[in-house]
């Protein structure tokens, strides 16, 4: 028979034991080296043959860390970013993920990511390079690049010579190139979204117009939406919508695979497009890409960046930022290389050479890296989904009802102008 | 299925089963709150109280990703809201979404109903298959409606093209995304009317047909004394629940519009989701909700102010 | 107002004897006949055209007119194109979340209809309002709320948090069928067993519950399909790929840049023929169990 004393003295021991937290399966705070579960939340699991590779890439840090265990945690792509936020809204999600850039910058700003300038000042061999920027926020390095992911113009050379073409380089080249393919094949001469169905691809694919032609849709103090090169991309894209050479009403997975199955002349794409086209097609071969050394529109255009981050609300941070320091380290490029095709990567890792050769066109894509513009609108980050509604309403207005493009902007303007109050 | 009492108090009013006697008042007095409570609590806790949050949450301006970092801003959002004509467009087209769907989908459940309640040969197979709309998931409904749409290589403009008019984009066009989403939405709610307007015609007793018959009464003449009386009240409250599930229909409109062509599908649902989630305003999306809130209460208010008019007439 | 007479306790013979009522002349037979394939047809044509569009390859469907009779050689291409997913398991989880669903859905079903239906008490037509009111409330409102709930409460690691969130939506409706079933029951059956001795609770599953089955069946079905349907809730409680409802993998073959569209309709195809088929079986037991409590006293 426990007596009272020795009862209550065993309780409050307990009770001051549970409340240090100290058990090390319970501390968010531990080391690296105590190991533990990381999940791993991504929506690039299900992509075909690319999603596997990756994922048997980055499994070799468990080599590294044998206490560590990788989990998978896999959301469709379309529902990702509306998961992610509404598990990290509920302080939960995954340990580790990758975001693109629109959806990553809320999170940083709102200071919910863990921070990884540890990853940054302990890191060895190549340096980050300048991509990395992207995952710096408010002074803060929030993520790593994942990869990025630069548009380009390519087209299907059988298609071209059919019908007796040459690669255009400028838009009104590219219209007519369009339309001599419509009528000397019948099949469709060009394709790029353009429907707000798919807003949230749409109005960063919308970006390499603009930005091709110098425009931009802030100056850092003010939204520039009405600007006169942002005025030019807009009529070149409705000039392209009406040339009659476009499918108009279908999505880009549906114009992705026309091209595949050789019924679509030319793109303006991602890399990635590209890799997946060649990888499910049974006509089409790697030698069948022809390609531009970049896109035929004036100024440099357009990336998509994928960002590696650490949620802050996670029960295993430490784990989490030394697997990212690993995922930069040359070990975790070299392997990713393999796996990721031809996307910048957060080191200038080159493409191996065999796969270079194979797949000339992946260079250009990559080199673009240098020059290619974010989406994300200077001044408002956080705000860019919500003022480039506004805007691609207007433009899908414009595209679809006819009008000036200059009336369009000006709406715009104005609506983001009341928007940002 | 008599919905018409599940909302109003029954019209016999039926003494409560005495339990045994001794000290039973006390338990007869808290039985009825055992037997309804798990309901009400488990409504109040995983429907009233987020539905109380996010009309706190519409008095702030709040970050979907910071549920609980917001910060007050008073009446902004609704003053914002009542003032921009991007929320009348979603008002109107709830409005006109709902009045398609419920009057197409009634009228074309019920006249299935009135068709199937004659015995013919195959009848249950035609049952059976007019009624597989309901068991098709939404998801693939959006999707097999999305390629039947489909401009350049859909099986509709396949077919209108055949008839000599051109290709529609029936989900790009504005003057059609409308009528594509209501279409759709009909054909997948159309069976559960036929359901429960069918099963409230065979409860008809034969004798009435007969007598009616004798009297030398016409089909439309039957139709008007004997069909319609009993099935009316079905009907009404029927109507009235397909009014409130087409205000707050999500998903078929979003995966098939996102709310386009230009906003023309943009309903106050579609556009709480969008607020929510591609502005990342709870706030403003919780506005919305909460306006929305209001068209479902003024329509149900309305619907049983008819319903005592018509009592009262009927007593 | 017509008078009606009562249904006798016993429910099948009276839906017998409805199936060889003579019901409304309202329409000629030729007419009728065309109203009813144009209804099968309106109804059908999308199935149909699921099957044919999985059953095309992609060098049909885009450019060339996809054909009008379905390719049934390649029904055994199915089991290459699905056998990359883990699809079986998905359609057993559907079936666990949308059977939770229904369970629970009705015992709450159950317990409140009878009290809406046999009690008089304070707050009663409260209670009938915030049933019917809860029907108005969407869920792209209240995801974000019940998410954070959840996640306080621990509930976000499997089915049993998506289950309790579709029962709040589906249970509304199965009240007020069996709220409406059991008002067709005259009372005096529950007086004479109250008479003999008989507990509350034991009429209520005893002798209440055997005589509503029909009904009990109609809400059963139509909570099922609420919880089969399901996909907003599913696809943000449920983070594990093995844990995911059909409906969400279906979505799933909606990829990032190309999506399959005779995969995805051969997915959207098995998704949907466990729910028909259930739905052939049980059919006639809907119509029967909605007309038991269709007839008012």
């Amino acid at each position: 028979m426990i007596d009272r004393r020795t009862f209550l003295g065993a309780a409050a021991a307990s009770m001051v034991l549970a409340g240090c937290g100290a058990t090390p399966g319970n501390d968010p705070n531990r080391a690296a080296s105590a190991g533990g579960t990381l999940k791993f939340g991504s929506w690039q699991w299900l992509e075909p043959g690319r999603g596997e590779a990756m994922w048997k890439a980055i499994q070799a840090y468990q080599k590294v860390n044998p206490s560590a265990v990788l989990a998978q945690s896999t959301t469709p792509f379309l529902s990702f970013a509306d998961k992610l936020n509404t598990e990290l809204g509920g302080k939960g999600g995954p340990d580790v993920f990758v975001v693109q850039d629109v959806n990553f910058y809320p999170l940083a700003d709102a200071g919910i990511l863990a921070p990884l300038s540890s990853v940054i000042s302990s890191h060895k061999g190549t340096p980050f390079n300048h991509t990395n920027k992207s995952g710096l926020v408010n002074g803060v390095q929030y993520g790593i690049t994942w990869e990025r992911l630069n548009w380009n113009f390519f087209w299907n050379r059988k298609i071209m010579d059919k019908a007796g073409v040459t690669p255009p380089t400028n838009v009104t080249e590219l219209i007519s190139a369009a339309s001599q393919i419509r009528s000397a094949t019948g099949l469709d001469g060009f394709g790029v979204r353009h429907q707000m169905t798919e807003f949230d691809s749409w109005f960063m694919d919308f970006d390499v117009w603009t930005y091709g032609h110098g425009g931009s849709w802030s100056d850092g103090s003010r939204p520039t939406i009405d600007s006169a090169e942002n005025i030019a991309g807009v009529k070149a894209f409705g000039e392209i919508y009406r040339s009659g050479a476009m499918p108009i009403g279908d999505d880009a997975s549906t114009m992705r695979t026309k091209f595949r199955e050789g019924r679509l002349g030319m793109m303006i794409d991602v890399s990635s497009t590209v890799a997946g086209i060649l990888r499910s097609s049974k006509a089409l071969t790697s030698a069948d890409i022809g390609f531009a050394e970049r896109i035929p529109l004036p100024k440099p255009s357009a990336h998509q960046e994928i960002v590696l981050a650490v949620n802050g609300y996670g029960k295993n941070k430490n784990l989490a930022v030394d697997f990212v320091g690993w995922v930069g380290s040359d070990e975790g490029q070299a392997a990713l290389r393999a796996a990721m095709g031809p996307s910048t990567l957060a080191t200038d890792v080159p493409l191996a050479p065999d796969y270079a050769a194979a797949n000339p066109w992946a260079k250009a894509f990559i080199d673009l890296a240098s020059e290619s513009r974010s989406p994300l609108i200077r001044g408002y980050e956080a705000q860019t989904k919500a003022i480039m509604r506004e805007v691609m309403t207007q433009v899908e207005r414009y595209l679809v009802d006819g009008g000036d493009a200059a009336k369009a902007l000006a709406t715009a303007q104005t609506q983001v102008t009341q928007l940002l109050g | 299925m008599s919905l018409r009492t599940s909302i109003s108090p029954p019209a016999v009013a039926q003494p409560p089963i005495q339990d045994a006697p001794s000290r039973h008042h006390m338990w007869q007095r808290i039985s009825p709150y055992i037997y309804i409570g798990p309901a009400v609590v488990y409504l109040i806790i995983f429907m009233i109280v987020p539905v109380v949050q996010g009309i706190q949450l519409s008095f702030t301006k709040t970050p979907l990703v910071k549920p609980d970092g917001g910060t007050g801003v008073g009446l902004e959002n609704y003053s914002r809201l009542l003032s921009s004509p991007q929320f009348y467009n979603s008002l109107g087209a709830t409005i006109l979404y709902t009045a398609a769907t419920v009057i197409f989908a009634v009228a074309i459940g019920a006249g299935s109903a009135l068709l199937l309640n004659q015995a013919f040969k195959g009848r249950t197979i035609v049952r059976a298959i007019i009624t597989f709309p309901w068991a098709v998931p939404t998801v693939a409904t959006a999707l097999i409606f999305s390629w039947i749409f489909n401009r350049s290589d859909g099986v509709l403009n396949e077919v209108v093209g055949v008839l000599g008019v051109g290709q529609q984009g029936w989900l790009v066009d504005p003057k059609f995304g409308m009528a594509a989403v209501v279409l759709t939405s009909v054909w997948k709610v159309m069976p559960l009317v036929m359901l429960v307007v069918l099963a409230s015609l065979q409860s008809i007793p034969s004798e009435l047909y007969e007598a009616t018959r004798m009297d030398g009464a016409g089909a439309l003449e039957t139709f008007k004394a004997v069909t319609w009386p009993h099935i009316a009240p079905t009907v009404r409250v029927v109507t009235l629940l397909m009014t409130i599930w087409s205000i707050r229909r999500f998903e078929i409109i979003y995966l098939l519009t996102g709310g386009g062509p230009v906003d023309t599908t943009n309903t106050l649902v579609v556009n709480v989701y969008r607020q929510a989630f591609s502005n990342q305003e709870l706030g403003r999306a919780a506005a919305i909700g909460a306006l929305g809130l209001v068209l479902s209460l003024l329509v149900t208010v309305v619907y049983f102010m008819m319903e005592r008019r018509n009592a009262a007439k009927e007593a | 107002m017509t008078t009606q007479e009562a249904p006798p306790i016993t429910q099948s013979a009276p839906h017998k004897r409805r199936l060889k009522a003579p019901g409304n002349r309202s329409f000629s037979k030729p007419a009728r006949y065309v109203m009813l394939a144009a209804l099968v047809l309106f109804s059908g044509f999308p199935l149909y055209w699921m099957l044919n569009t999985a059953l095309s390859e992609d060098s049909e469907l885009y450019g060339q007119a996809q054909g009008w009779w379905p390719h049934w050689e390649r029904l055994a291409d199915f089991g290459d194109l699905i056998g990359s997913v883990p699809i079986f398991k998905w359609l057993t989880n559907s079936v666990v979340i949308a059977g939770g669903t229904t369970l629970l859905s009705l015992i709450f079903a159950v317990l409140a209809g009878y009290a809406l239906s046999r009690f008089k008490f304070y707050g009663k037509g409260a209670a009938g309002f915030l049933l019917f009111a809860t029907q108005m409330l969407p869920e792209a409102l209240l995801v974000v709320p019940i998410y954070a709930l959840f996640a306080s409460l621990g509930l976000l690691n499997g089915m049993g948090g998506l289950i309790l969130a579709n029962v709040a939506f589906t249970m509304p409706v199965s009240v007020w069928i069996i709220k409406g079933a059991i008002d067709a029951i005259p009372y005096e059956i529950e007086e004479a067993a109250a008479v003999d001795g008989c507990p509350r609770v034991t009429i209520l599953s005893l002798v209440l519950t055997p005589l509503i089955l029909p009904s009990i069946a109609a809400a059963a079905v139509i909570n099922f399909f609420d919880g089969w349907n399901e996909f907003l809730l599913a696809k943000t409680f449920i983070a594990e790929r093995d844990l995911w409802p059909a409906s969400v993998g279906l979505a799933s073959f909606i990829g990032q840049y190309l999506t399959s569209l005779n995969s995805v309709m051969a997915a959207a195809l098995l998704f949907t023929l466990p729910a028909l088929i259930f739905f052939l079986l049980v059919q006639r037991r809907i119509v029967s169990g909605l007309t038991a409590g269709s007839v008012k006293g």
